[in-house]
């Protein structure tokens, strides 16, 4: 991203924005905030989805986590892409909470060809 | 029950059976009315009455036992009685697991004791006469019963009886002994069975009077006599007599020292991190479960155990508790929030920057993602592409085997092939005489000097045929039943159809597919299999040992044919199962039985008629014989009911998910797409068919008519005419259900159902006569087309479609039918062969390259648009065409109304105006009468007639030009 830093603090105040924004993006499933206990603060999938989504992900998010700190204590985990034949589920985290979004990238190879 | 074994050592023998009694049998006896004296006697009858059963029993014991035992005979009351109530309890086998020698010792104990052959020690038999009995009362039956049949008699009066009677008295004989008996009374025993010869015996000595006596009295205290001897049962103190040192040779002692083994780990493999996987519970499991082993079963004949004291046993066993290995999964339970806490923390700052930063990751990762593909295999791209370059190196149909037999196939037409539907490797022919109708009729019955037979050939055995299938007539075609593979319908030259049924002989075809089956190659590394020329084979057989093996090659007759009269009036040139779940009613409409397979038969005959049959017509199949008859008869006649067609080939719908499970057998890997297709399009049973006729027309028909009171109303309803010969085959494409192949004379032609316009694609016509037409199993835009000069050429649509990517000389005749097969599997046993038979009885199979058989990438899509632009042509063309004949038309009719212009002009003749509306009447005038007609009206001025001529030129050479006729050059 080239964007200017500024522009995006100030486009990104409102939350339900950027959730919009990144659920614009072709073939997006759906996003899940989440804190690192698995609790849900916001979804846009649903119950069930989420409920899985949101404890299992979040397990294995910690997992990666401790994997990238025991192998640099410095480093930490930022970003983390799961694909599977059907989905591509992106995980970023910082200190407090999980944004997790799930992709389907089949809808996008329309585009490559 | 701890059961002492009661083998005593021999000098042991006395103690040990007074002292151990059988606490088994006691139980009987006691049972029994104990005070009164009826049981005393009742046990004495047991007694006695069993003693010949026992002695029966004694010759199993050793003859030294029984000596010894005899010795034993008056050695003690007691004894005796123990041995009684022991044998009491015997006929009720109450412990038949009690120590058998102990019991039989006994028991031969007592059994010596009464001996029948003569009496016992102290024992006198005697005859008593009945005066003596009454004089005595001791009459027999009266005074002593079989319950009480002994009786004392006082000794005096004994005395006086011989007194008196002296030699004459029954005593006599026992005189002596009475007289030294030393009691006071006798005893007298009733023996009403003559034991010991006489009818009475008599006690001489005390003893054995007191063991007739004693026994009785003794038997009242028996229970706590046993008690008593129970309690006598102390253990010796121990003596060794050597057995100590076997035991202690069995002991585990150690021969060295112990060895001291460390075992160490490093400090760093402890705690390592473990790697878990998922696996099923049982794998790596094993459970050893207790069998019987019948080679190690060793009955046991005899046991000798010695025990000297019997210390107190206690039987114990631990066992741990089993557990059956199960899966298990991990359950979580989800966090939950409350809402409230949701809001706030929605609205908090914190989300806001966790956004602001994360966002940036994700748009990032969103916008790779729809650029390109990161995850993307480059190499697995090009393997693939490596793969075809490899393959390209064989391109030909590769001739893999061929079959010829020489008695029954050579020299005559292979009319039918069919592959079998399961096993691998099996394919059948049909052959049939190349004689022409009048050849025919001039041989009559001569003709039959050769069977007609199906030929069932294997893979494995080049040579023989595996079956041969015995028809009445000559079989123009025949079909496997796909769901069940042993029954196969032909049909006959004479109109009739056949049905044979090879269920008995199916070991014969599976054996030929193991053996197929156990080399790395679908076919066994036979010197025989190796391709060879098309007569090889069975030239090369010896004609003895073919004659030898045609023995062997079982003739099944034919199960059913049906009716002459009702069947077909000419040759059956087609047959074929209905679809699986396909089925006519009554009125012949489709109707959809998902639990039915295949038991439907539809046929074409050269009698313009198209049969549906029942193989359910009959209870039982065989019950066809002779009266089956088509329940449905579509007669086609031309649409103006001038002649009747006669049929060759017929083509039914088969719904797209019928195909679509044809489809998923014969190709390996229908991709997604495929399958998503194939439900879209799913839909009803189509009434709608094909036919192709021998005058080269491509019939639509609808079986089903329309109105029944019209009954000559033509069934037809499309005919298309492009084959200038007659049509000798029609296939539909394994991938669209809508596109057909049509091949006769010198051309074939692909056809779409629907699209009356004209065939999408139409081939050049070939310098042979084409004659089958096959489209590939597994790529949708290949088929194969057979020619009368014996060649076979591939097709390939994603390559060209104006001629054929490779032609092939099989066979020096005309090829008469192919089948092509494809086999599922993995790489090697997957193939594809195309069986070819030629006119001269030869089957030749033939490999299909691979990259024939493997579809590319979109191949489907490709050749289904390339359908679809065919069509779209077929339109563009048809209009235009009708546009071109619109603006002729009226270019014609401006050019009569100019030249009667002029006409008029030049001769001012009324009589030569011609109304405008007279040409547009005759429309579809002709430009060659348009110009007659000028020339006619203009004949009297050449001037103007020149003019008109050089302007007509110009107008035909712009049309020409417009319609691409003309070669632009030729201006």
């Amino acid at each position: 991203m080239s964007l200017p830093k500024d522009s995006i603090t100030k486009d990104y105040t409102d939350v339900e924005a950027t959730l919009s924004r990144i659920t614009s993006h072709t073939g997006v499933q759906g996003i899940v905030i989440a804190t690192h206990e698995g609790s849900v603060i916001r979804s846009t999938l649903d119950n069930i989805q989420t409920q899985q989504i949101s404890t299992l992900v979040t397990q294995l998010a910690a997992r990666g986590k401790s994997v990238v700190r025991d192998l640099d204590p410095e480093d930490d985990l930022t970003f983390l892409r799961i694909r599977s034949r059907k989905n591509e589920i992106m995980v970023a985290e910082t200190k407090q909470y999980l944004l997790i979004t799930i992709q389907n990238p089949n809808e996008l190879q329309k585009g490559w060809i | 029950m701890a059961e002492p074994t009661l083998e005593p050592p021999a000098e042991a023998a006395a103690p040990e059976i007074t002292s151990i009694p059988d606490p088994a049998p006691v139980p009987p006896a006691t049972s029994k009315p104990a005070t009164s004296k009826a049981s005393r006697a009742t046990s004495r009858a047991n007694l006695t009455k069993s003693s010949s059963r026992v002695a029966s029993k004694t010759s199993l014991t050793g003859a030294a036992s029984t000596a010894r035992l005899s010795a034993k005979l008056s050695k003690s009351k007691n004894s005796l009685k123990v041995a009684g109530s022991v044998n009491d309890a015997e006929p009720a086998s109450a412990a038949p697991d009690s120590a058998p020698h102990g019991s039989l010792q006994e028991e031969g104990f007592l059994a010596v004791a009464e001996e029948p052959t003569g009496p016992p020690e102290g024992v006198m038999p005697l005859f008593l006469t009945t005066a003596t009995q009454d004089m005595f009362k001791v009459k027999g039956g009266e005074d002593v019963t079989p319950e009480r049949p002994f009786k004392l008699i006082p000794k005096a009066d004994i005395l006086s009886d011989l007194h008196a009677r002296a030699a004459i008295g029954d005593f006599y004989p026992a005189k002596q002994a009475v007289m030294d008996f030393p009691g006071e009374e006798l005893l007298v025993h009733w023996d009403p069975g003559y034991r010991y010869g006489q009818n009475f015996y008599l006690c001489i000595t005390v003893d054995a009077m007191e063991l007739f006596m004693k026994p009785v009295t003794a038997e009242e205290t028996a229970e706590s006599a046993v008690a008593d001897v129970k309690k006598k049962v102390v253990s010796k103190k121990w003596e060794s007599y050597g057995s100590e040192k076997e035991i202690e040779a069995d002991w585990v002692v150690n021969s060295r020292p112990l060895l001291n083994i460390q075992v160490t780990r490093r400090r760093r493999h402890f705690g390592a991190q473990c790697k878990f996987g998922d696996r099923d519970a049982h794998d790596g499991y094993s459970e050893c479960k207790p069998y019987k082993d019948p080679t190690y079963d060793i009955s046991r004949m005899e046991l000798s155990q010695a025990v000297q004291a019997v210390p107190e046993l206690v039987d114990g066993s631990v066992q741990t508790s089993w557990f059956r290995p199960l899966n298990f999964a991990v359950q979580y339970e989800p966090a939950t929030m409350p809402k409230n806490e949701q809001d706030k923390l929605m609205s908090s700052s914190d989300i806001e920057d966790f956004l602001e930063t994360v966002t940036i990751r994700f748009e990032k990762a969103l916008q790779q993602n729809s650029t390109l593909d990161i995850f993307q295999d480059d190499y697995q791209e090009l393997g693939e592409a490596d793969a075809t370059l490899e393959q390209g190196a064989q391109t030909y149909l590769q001739e893999y085997q061929s079959f010829t037999d020489l008695m029954h196939s050579k020299d005559r037409s292979i009319s039918c092939v069919d592959w079998h539907p399961t096993i691998r490797g099996v394919l059948a022919i049909s052959c049939t005489e190349r004689l022409g109708f009048d050849e025919r009729v001039e041989k009559g019955l001569f003709l039959r000097s050769r069977k007609s037979l199906i030929l069932l050939w294997s893979f494995h055995d080049p040579i023989h045929p595996q079956l041969m299938l015995e028809a009445p007539e000559d079989i123009l075609c025949f079909k496997f039943n796909p769901h069940d593979p042993n029954i196969i319908a032909g049909g006959c030259i004479t109109g009739q159809i056949v049905l044979w049924d090879i269920t008995d002989h199916q070991d014969k075809l599976e054996i030929s597919r193991k053996s197929a089956r156990d080399g790395a190659a679908p076919v066994p590394d036979d010197p025989n299999a190796v391709p060879s020329g098309p007569n090889a084979p069975g030239a090369n057989a010896s004609g003895d040992d073919d004659r030898e093996r045609k023995a062997e090659t079982p003739v099944v007759p034919c199960i059913a044919v049906s009716s002459i009269e009702l069947s077909h009036r000419g040759a059956i040139t087609d047959i074929e199962w209905l679809p699986k779940h396909m089925e006519l009613g009554h009125n012949g409409e489709p109707v959809e039985k998902p639990e039915n397979g295949h038991r439907e038969l539809v046929t074409a005959s050269a009698d313009g008629q198209v049969a549906f049959w029942d193989t359910r017509f009959k209870k039982d199949m065989k019950a066809l014989d002779l009266v089956w008859r088509p329940f449905l008869r579509v007669p086609l006649s031309a649409m103006d009911n001038t002649f009747d067609y006669s049929l060759t080939k017929v083509s039914i719908k088969r719904t797209p998910s019928d195909k679509g499970a044809t489809a998923s057998e014969t190709t390996a890997a229908p991709d997604n797409t495929e399958k998503t297709e194939q439900s879209d399009a799913k839909g009803e049973f189509s009434s709608k068919f094909f036919c192709a006729t021998e005058e080269g027309d491509l019939i639509y028909a609808d079986w089903i008519a329309e109105k029944a009171s019209e009954e000559k109303a033509s069934r037809v309803e499309h005919a298309a005419n492009y084959h200038f010969g007659a049509m000798s085959d029609l296939h539909r494409s394994p991938f669209f259900p809508d596109i057909l192949l049509s091949v006769g004379g010198w051309s074939f032609h692909i056809w779409r159902e629907g699209v009356t316009t004209g065939p999408l694609l139409s081939s050049a016509p070939a310098s042979s006569y084409v004659i089958c037409g096959r489209w590939s199993p597994t790529r949708p835009g290949v088929f194969y087309i057979s020619k009368y000069d014996g060649s076979v050429e591939v097709w390939d649509l994603m390559d060209r479609s104006h001629a054929p990517s490779s032609v092939q000389n099989i066979s020096g005749t005309a090829i008469s039918y192919m089948a092509v097969r494809q086999y599922p599997g993995k790489s090697l046993s997957r193939n594809q062969f195309i069986a070819a038979g030629d006119d001269e009885g030869t089957l030749h199979i033939l490999e299909v390259p691979r990259n024939l058989t493997k579809p590319s990438k979109n191949e489907k899509a490709f050749v289904r648009g390339f359908f679809d632009r065919e069509v779209r042509r077929l339109g563009y063309v048809r209009g235009r065409k009708e546009f071109r004949a619109k603006e002729r038309t009226a270019f014609e009719q401006a050019t009569l109304e100019a030249a009667a212009a002029k006409g008029l002009k030049k001769e001012g003749d009324p009589a030569a105006i011609v109304p405008p509306g007279s040409a547009a009447g005759q429309r579809p005038l002709s430009s060659g009468t348009a110009r007659t007609a000028a020339g006619a009206m203009n004949a009297g001025s050449t001037d103007d007639e020149e003019k008109l001529e050089a302007e007509y030129l110009k107008i035909e050479r712009n049309f020409l030009e417009l319609e691409g006729l003309l070669p632009p050059a030729a201006d």
